[in-house]
């Protein structure tokens, strides 16, 4: 079996080039390969009638329990005869159906052949999984075979149409699966029918699994994609809606018929459904003037009436759903094919302008007529015995339940509507046959180009098979018997044969045909009430409706979620942050609440009370440099704090990072309107000032439920004899910066460079403005002289900037301080590791001594103060430091290992060198060059801006002027 | 005070060769900057540095002996035998993610050198290596500051990739995208000292170790969870989870394509790799915890991206909002996690999903890319503009309806099913009905806007649409557009691959 589906798939790979080197003849070739489906499923029919099934399988997927396991009983050799026969012989028709010059005709062969393979596959399947695989198949082919030639835009939305709710449907089908095969340990379909499992999870499974069944079958409330997709070129719609896909889900409630006939709503779902779709297709089909559009609300009908002949579960109904499945293959195909012949002799499929085509083509209508026989039923055709034998094995289970268990008013419900859509069918049979072939007195003779022999040939072959398979009920209950078997032995005796003595079963069919001849007969009354009864809201309605809804909740959802707004974003993860840790610290601090001391004194009090003052202030201001003050005051607030808790070093470095950034944010600051907004203040900003406070107090929280968590001795205990002991020095944040914890500095300061690196080329969107300009480089001062010349100045720099840019005062300061503070520096650099200080709060008054030579002097004064390139400095700085982490491997040490050197120098007197200390001068030549760097790119780079722009302004009015 | 630990430099390759990579570039840059004429040199070292990865990936998954380096000694400790811990380790969950890594990264970097990015060659190649260096370092490492930073290597190229289009959407783009990053890397700080103030341990079987331990007090516990829940919103921004989705879609519209792509595929593996390597190595005993926490991310995640993408016009943003609802699927099966034994089946699940998600969305790329070169709208091209695509360019066609199949999980994408039945298996087995069901009902929106744009690829032209462009595929381009079809051939085929992607033991 496995080699058949590879065949097919060989052929559908091949099928385009085969059909580029043969033309439309190819298809007659390609039809060999469902052809050796037919002629192998003909050749098991011993096997089958023994009730043998004949088995194959191939481990696939083992985790899931998916493998490539097909069976073939009795059930399955009637569909692959339908789906493999019907295909083969509209493959040959197809040569005949297209003209030569139908440029996607490779596309079209590939995709029918393998759409007949997964059609194959999905009827031989023995795994529920592959099953689902091969179903999806079905859809994914029969679209692209759908959408062969769509010109128009309504084809193309019916076509999508029918995509999306078979595959919804299937996707139904899917859980369901799923949920059986969790159920049952197991998704081989022979062994889930052998031992079903039962259970409310099994049955909300079986309704799954039959919603995609109906969506497939196009049952009601599903029934309105299938007219929609009849703007399929003929053989696919022969193919595709009368044939092969559509039977997909009758064969799914017959497959699980046998093991799951008695789950709760297998008979309220499909017997209702089913009957509702049998009256709503016919009565459809009546009002159609399209034939094709006619056959396809008949198809409806007929698959509403399998289904329930399917779904009843006794063994007369399951011999006669078989059977009628069989039958309404071969007519349904013929008709189809007829209308498409008529369609290309004739220019049209309206049945208002055709007439007289059965006096021009006896022999396409004869076909016809024994095709619309055999579909309303009469005999000896292969419908009526089928019918007949239907309707007898409903009348069994309304009177009897013959182990169904509905009978009584149920059952007869199902009777009367059975009859009742018999009738229609009747009913619309002599439509379309009438409307086909009929001479009407009113329309003019329809010119009828004569058709080919071999176009002829199918429709005439599958009408004579109708007639044979009428006279052939023994032979053909032989060999579904296997298949009844399943289903519990009824009352009356199961046999399909065309003549089954009087009985109610014959009195039903003569009913049926009886009220049909009626109808057609009075089908001016008919009309007349089809216009006076019109559902406004169908199920397309509802069904376009929905998708429209969920287009509508997308763009809602899009709306609210996509505000293009960096700051929502923040907003967003920072109120999930509020949410989800916060209460989860909430919830832990009510469980165990920690200790928490208020302060260790009242000046505690009062800074944090400046801080969150100072804090409040900020978010209230509008003035861009206020905030940013307010925001220093509360670094300075929280070095005082730190200052209090006896933390010198840490009070040290905190003022002076607190101070660097606030010069750096005041430079930037130049760049920036003064307001944060010209507009009126929005609400906006008191939810962000309600997250700030929230997440302040997550953040808090968290951090107050941590250390109250603690249960060992905090490891910094430790620190103060260690930092001696091993370090060599008392300032225990400098030892752990560079000796304890050097490798974590060694980390930090190598992201520092790359983060000043990066940030740099970010905010200019190109490399370091690497340039020194010295003053000497300045061909015309503001005043207008030369530099070099005239009387010395205090700061050299500063004769580039504007007279009125200059403060003398400042300059002298400025020359006054700047040695000192270096040389500050420098102390604090050599004496860190005792006292507070260390490389990095010396790199930063370093860097402090610069700034305010820029302040004072400008830029060119900046590249006077440090005539070096601030990423190299950095680069040197990390040399060092690295190098010096080093070293002590040559020594037989550890990396980033410090020795303690106590040399006796002459003047200095008892030097107590701990070899980190060139570590920290690494530390410090890098923070310096950061500084650098900070004031280039924001200072002098914005100066230069500044300038630029005022000098295109300059000459913008000199032109206007 | 500190020694250096032994290192096996052979597992460490797959890291090594794409920073060897990296130096090699820039020697080449240094010596001859901006030369023209050297612009295959440097994507030829490159590619070689990713190969070479690559090889050293099989070559350890071939040689399959159990490798781990950087370690501390075990020891008697105060609670009794301590078993060494290693820093990085190789293991079958190591190599598969830095095998989807390696191999996304290469088709991003053939997808780019024939684009615009590649005007700035060295920053481009040398931020790609990097960030792929991070991931590889990722999926091996068992500590928590190895994870932080090799979770941060292999994020921060990334927003310098996404800046190199040197506009002003590029520069919003990386804006977002870095302020995200350093918002979420808070998070995870914060986490991360959490979990190990509460265990006092830094290497996560320790850690996990700790944390099982019966006489635990509840604050500790209490502190535990509490860095989970942060560690995981922190990593949650690399996966595009949602509510720290919201960068994806201006950042993937923002970015140069083949860059798009790598964030798809490759830097959801690092998140993914960063999930996993956290929650379940690290913290398996608190499953119970984060299992919720991840399910009801998961949840939402899926169910906002599929609801956002079925309105999306944009072929690229719809791609982006695709991966978020992808980044709930892979997700998704760590929701179903309950207790410590039912965390590996929930692991092998996801890291299956992530491979076919990976293949499907390179292959979906490369059509985009190709497409997006010969439009005139270029990366801001429609869906509407994929319609006939079939008739024009069937190759292209085929595996963009095949990718996107995959992508919903639909036969004949039997890989995406496969995938997907595996990843809903956990919660259907550990009876976590809620969300499988929320799982389902987004299978259908998700097949919903990928059959929306599958069918237009078969649909006829509209009337408006210009004289077609016959594409000219570079090579570069067809390698990728054939190496990501056979890939979701291949898995398709042999669906077993995704399905039984890691056996049954974490490592």
């Amino acid at each position: 079996m496995l080699a058949l589906l590879l065949a097919h798939l060989v052929a559908a790979v091949g099928a385009p080039a085969l059909v580029r080197a043969f033309g439309r003849w190819a298809l007659s070739l390609l039809a060999l390969v469902p052809g050796a489906a037919v002629v192998w499923s003909l050749a098991s029919t011993g096997p089958v009638t023994g009730a043998a099934v004949r088995t194959e399988v191939v481990s696939w997927v083992p985790a899931l329990g998916l493998d490539l396991a097909f069976a073939m009983g009795s059930l399955q050799w009637v569909m692959v005869l339908v789906v493999a026969g019907i295909g083969a012989t509209v493959l040959v028709y197809s040569a005949w159906y297209f003209a030569d010059d139908e440029t996607r005709l490779p596309a079209f062969a590939g995709h029918f052949v393998a759409f007949a393979g997964a059609m194959l596959g999905l009827v031989l399947a023995d795994n529920l999984l592959l099953l689902y695989v091969f179903w999806e198949l079905t859809t994914v082919f029969s679209y692209l075979l759908i959408g062969h030639d769509p010109t128009r835009r309504a084809s193309r939305v019916a076509a999508l149409q029918a995509l999306v709710v078979t595959t919804f449907g299937g996707l139904a089908m899917l859980v369901g699966i799923l949920v059986t095969g969790a159920q049952a340990g197991t998704f081989r379909i022979r062994e889930l029918l052998a031992h079903p499992p039962s259970g409310p999870a099994v049955t909300v499974a079986v309704v799954l699994m039959l919603l995609g069944a109906m969506s497939k079958s196009a049952i009601v409330p599903f029934h309105f994609w299938l007219p929609a997709a009849m703007a399929a070129p003929t053989p696919v719609s022969t193919y595709l809606h009368a044939a092969s896909m559509v039977k997909a889900g009758v064969y799914l409630v017959a497959l699980l018929g046998p093991g799951f006939s008695q789950v709760p709503g297998w008979h309220g779902l499909l017997l209702t459904l089913g009957l509702s779709t049998m009256l709503l297709g016919g009565w459809r089909a009546l009002r159609q003037f399209d034939l094709k559009l006619l056959l396809a609300y008949g198809t409806v009908s007929q698959l509403g009436f399998l289904l329930v002949v399917v779904a009843v579960g006794t063994r007369a109904a399951a011999l006669a759903g078989l059977a009628m499945l069989a039958a309404h293959a071969l007519f349904k195909a013929t008709l189809f094919m007829v209308v498409g012949i008529v369609d290309r002799r004739t220019g049209t499929r309206d049945l208002r302008k055709l007439s007289g085509v059965g006096r021009s083509a006896p022999v396409l209508a004869g076909t016809a007529l024994v095709a619309g026989a055999s579909m309303a039923g009469i005999p000896p055709l292969a419908g009526f015995v089928a019918k007949e034998s239907a309707l007898g094995a409903l009348f069994d289970v309304a009177g009897e339940g013959d182990g169904s268990g509905i009978a009584g008013p149920a059952g007869w419900l199902i009777v009367v509507g059975v009859v009742l859509g018999s009738a229609l069918t009747v009913a619309y049979t002599s439509r379309f046959l009438w409307g086909a072939f009929a001479v009407k007195a009113t329309v003019s003779r329809s010119r009828v180009a004569p058709a080919p022999v071999g176009f002829l040939a199918a429709p005439v072959l599958f009408a004579g098979s109708s007639v044979v398979l009428g006279f052939l009920g023994h032979a053909e209950t032989a060999v579904l018997m296997p298949y009844a078997e399943g289903f519990r032995a009824g009352g009356s005796p199961s046999e399909l044969t065309l003549w089954h003595g009087f009985g109610p079963a014959l009195a039903l069919s003569a009913v049926s045909l009886g009220l049909g001849l009626l109808l057609s007969w009075q089908h001016g009354a008919v009309t007349a009430l089809q216009c006076a009864v019109i559902w406004r809201r169908s199920a397309e309605h509802a069904y376009v409706r929905l998708i429209h809804l969920l287009d509508r909740a997308a763009v809602e959802v899009t709306g609210l979620t996509q505000r293009g707004s960096v700051s929502t974003y923040l907003g967003v993860i920072l109120v999930v942050v509020v949410l989800f840790p916060g209460s989860a610290m909430v919830a832990a601090a009510v469980d165990g609440s920690p200790r928490v001391i208020p302060w260790d004194n009242v000046g505690q009090v009062v800074v944090a009370a400046i801080v969150v003052i100072a804090a409040v202030l900020t978010v209230r201001s509008r003035r861009r440099l206020k905030a940013v003050v307010l925001v220093g005051v509360t670094g300075y607030g929280t070095a005082m704090l730190f200052l209090l808790h006896g933390a010198p070093d840490l009070a040290l470095t905190q003022v002076l990072v607190e101070t660097v950034t606030l010069v750096v944010f005041v430079l930037v600051l130049r760049r920036l309107p003064e307001y944060f907004s010209d507009r009126p203040l929005t609400r906006g900003r008191y939810w962000r000032m309600a997250i700030g406070a929230l997440v302040a107090a997550t953040v808090s929280g968290v951090m107050v439920l941590a250390t109250g968590a603690r249960t060992a001795a905090p490891v910094s205990t430790g620190f103060p004899r260690e930092a001696v002991s091993f370090g060599g020095g008392r300032n225990i944040v400098n030892v752990t910066l560079v000796d304890i914890r050097a490798w974590d500095t060694m980390g930090e300061i190598a992201v520092l460079v790359a983060a000043a690196t990066g940030v740099a080329s970010l905010v200019f969107l190109r490399t370091r403005v690497s340039t020194i300009s010295r003053i000497q480089d300045i061909v015309a001062l503001p005043t207008g002289r030369r530099p070099g010349h005239g009387r010395p100045v205090w700061l050299a720099g500063g004769r580039a900037l504007t007279p009125e840019h200059r403060s003398i005062i400042f300059e002298v300061v400025t020359r006054l301080v700047f040695y000192p503070i270096v040389v500050f520096s420098l102390y604090l650099l050599f004496s860190g590791h005792n006292n507070p200080g260390g490389g990095f709060a010396a790199g930063l008054v370093t860097g402090l001594a610069l700034m305010v030579r820029y302040l004072a002097g400008g830029r060119y004064e900046l590249d006077e103060a440090a005539p070096v390139d601030a990423g190299a400095l950095m680069g040197v700085g990390l040399c060092v430091a690295a190098g010096s982490g080093l070293v002590p491997l040559a020594f037989g040490g550890a990396v980033l290992q410090s020795a303690v050197v106590d040399l006796h120098l002459p003047v200095l007197g008892t030097v107590h060198l701990v070899t980190s200390l060139f570590f920290d001068v690494g530390v410090y030549l890098l923070v310096v060059g950061l500084v650098l760097d900070l004031l280039r790119s924001l200072g002098s780079g914005i100066d230069r801006h500044l300038a630029r722009e005022s000098a295109g302004r300059v000459a913008e009015t000199g032109e206007t002027a | 005070m500190t020694r250096v630990p032994s290192v096996d430099w052979v597992a460490l390759a797959p890291v090594v060769a794409p920073l060897l990579g990296v130096v090699l570039v820039l020697v080449v840059d240094a010596v001859a900057p901006r030369a023209a004429r050297l612009a295959r040199v440097h994507d030829a070292l490159a590619v070689a540095g990713l190969v070479a990865a690559g090889a050293a990936v099989t070559w350890l998954a071939v040689d399959g002996a159990a490798r781990s380096t950087v370690c501390v000694p075990g020891g008697d400790g105060e609670a009794g035998l301590v078993l060494p811990s290693c820093s990085y380790v190789v293991s079958d969950l190591t190599l598969t993610l830095q095998a989807i890594a390696v191999v996304g990264a290469l088709g991003c970097l053939l997808l780019a050198v024939d684009g615009p990015a590649a005007a700035d060659r060295t920053p481009h190649h040398v931020l790609l290596l990097s960030a792929v260096a991070g991931v590889a370092a990722l999926a091996g490492a068992r500590d928590l500051a190895t994870l932080v930073i090799a979770l941060e290597t292999a994020s921060l190229p990334a927003v310098g990739l996404v800046a190199l289009r040197r506009d002003a959407q590029g520069a919003q783009a990386g804006i977002t995208l870095l302020l995200t990053a350093v918002a979420s890397l808070g998070l995870l700080l914060l986490g991360v000292a959490l979990i190990h103030a509460a265990t006092g341990e830094l290497h996560l079987d320790r850690i996990a170790t700790a944390l099982s331990g019966p006489d635990l007090s509840g604050a500790v516990l209490a502190v535990a969870g509490l860095g989970t829940v942060l560690g995981v919103a922190g990593i949650g921004f690399k996966l595009s989870a949602v509510p720290f989705h919201l960068w994806t879609p201006d950042t993937y519209a923002g970015a140069p394509l083949p860059i798009a792509a790598f964030l798809a595929v490759v830097s959801k593996t690092a998140g993914l790799a960063a999930v996993v390597v956290l929650l379940a190595l690290g913290l398996p005993a608190l499953a119970g915890s984060w299992g919720l926490v991840v399910a009801v991310l998961a949840a939402v995640t899926v169910t906002v991206g599929n609801l956002v993408a079925l309105r999306q016009r944009v072929a690229v943003r719809l791609l982006a909002w695709s991966t978020v609802a992808q980044a709930g699927w892979v997700l998704l099966p760590l929701g179903a996690a309950v207790d410590a034994a039912s965390v590996p089946t929930a692991v092998a699940a996801s890291v299956g999903y992530l491979v076919a998600y990976a293949a499907a969305t390179l292959a979906v790329f490369t059509v985009v890319v190709l497409l997006a070169r010969h439009h005139p709208a270029g990366e801001e091209h429609t869906l509407a503009d994929y319609r006939g695509l079939a008739r024009r360019e069937p190759v292209a066609a085929a595996v963009l309806g095949f990718g996107l199949a995959c992508l919903a999980g639909l036969p004949p994408g039997v890989m995406g099913l496969v995938a997907k039945l595996v990843a809903v298996r956990p919660l259907v087995d550990n009876g976590v009905w809620v969300i499988a069901v929320i799982a389902a009902v987004n299978v259908v929106l998700g097949v919903l806007y990928y059959l929306r744009w599958g069918a237009l690829l078969v649909a006829a032209p509209g009337a408006g649409d210009g004289a077609p462009v016959t594409w000219r595929v570079r090579p570069a381009e067809g390698l990728v557009l054939g190496g990501a079809a056979a890939l979701c051939v291949a898995f398709s085929v042999l669906p077993q691959v995704v399905a039984g992607v890691l056996p049954g033991v974490l490592r």
